[in-house]
């Protein structure tokens, strides 16, 4: 009776790795690049894409940073997030769990269209950086109108 | 009731474990020193009006929404906008009503007063 109630434990330890694989691999969205879905994950910050007609909108998770602690760059084609954020342990404290990462982040990514770089904002909020492209105007996109004839 | 007991209801009624889809764990830091527990959540797009903390039968649950809106179609995505849901066993003795939290750039920290009774004690020995 013991023995087949550890068989069943054992099927649904089974089941929760195959959940969390599945998880892990989620087809309905598309990365950028290809990684683990990890709390220490190599990929920081994790960045979003919006495609808002008149422009782009990038966001990205920075927990902990403000303006001052992201550097933003455009350059022919392509945006550089750089940063680095600080987990310093608390003085006097001991340490139960440490799952927040001290990192030192540098990414860039290739932008799906012209951009106008005077028009370009970014701002923190809430541990989310946010930065609004203007597209170029040959990438925006244009109504036709249609006429009667 | 608020909706963190609900869900720690739902995953408690089932002999499997229930799945949630619409939320994910925050990484977390719990610290310690003689006064009280510091817990450290990063929940960035979190705004302080949707953080929801709960001290009951010993678990610290912690459900915090995100509210940033999306800004158009997605071209390119690596996370999803999911609200963030956490819950700990903690020691018996730390008092709920003192218990301060504080949201700042999307890092939510939780200050967790021991009583008297689980501070440390020092025990003088006496001469005999």
């Amino acid at each position: 009776m013991l023995s087949r109630f550890s068989d069943l434990e054992s099927a649904f330890a089974l089941m929760d790795e195959l959940r969390r694989r599945m998880d892990d691999s989620d087809p309905s969205w598309e990365a950028l690049t290809a990684s683990p879905r990890s709390f220490s994950s190599s990929v920081f910050p994790r960045i979003n894409v919006y495609d808002g007609g008149a422009n782009l909108v990038l966001k990205a998770d920075v927990p902990g940073l403000s303006e001052k602690d992201v550097q933003v760059s455009l350059n022919e084609g392509g945006l550089s997030i750089s940063g680095e954020r600080k987990v310093a342990p608390p003085e006097g404290y001991s340490a139960h769990r440490r799952e927040r990462s001290h990192v030192k982040f540098s990414r860039s990514l290739e932008l799906p269209c012209k951009v106008n770089p005077e028009q370009t904002t970014a701002a923190v909020k809430n541990g989310v950086l946010t930065i609004t492209l203007a597209k170029a105007a040959e990438a925006q996109p244009r109504q036709i109108t249609v006429r009667a004839q | 009731m608020s909706n963190a007991t609900h869900l720690a209801k739902r995953a408690n009624a089932s002999a499997e474990p229930v799945q949630h889809h619409d939320t994910v764990a925050p990484p977390v830091d719990v610290y310690e020193n003689g006064d009280e527990l510091l817990v450290v959540a990063d929940v960035p797009g979190a705004s302080h009006d949707g953080i929801d903390v709960q001290l009951e039968k010993g678990q610290l649950t912690i459900l915090a929404k995100r509210v940033d809106a999306t800004a158009g179609n997605p071209v390119a995505a690596e996370y999803r906008s999911r609200d963030y849901f956490r819950v700990f066993s903690v020691p018996q003795g730390i008092d709920a009503s003192k218990i301060d939290a504080q949201l700042t750039a999307g890092v939510l920290r939780l200050r967790l007063p021991k009583s008297e009774s689980l501070k440390p004690r020092r025990i003088e020995v006496k001469q005999g």
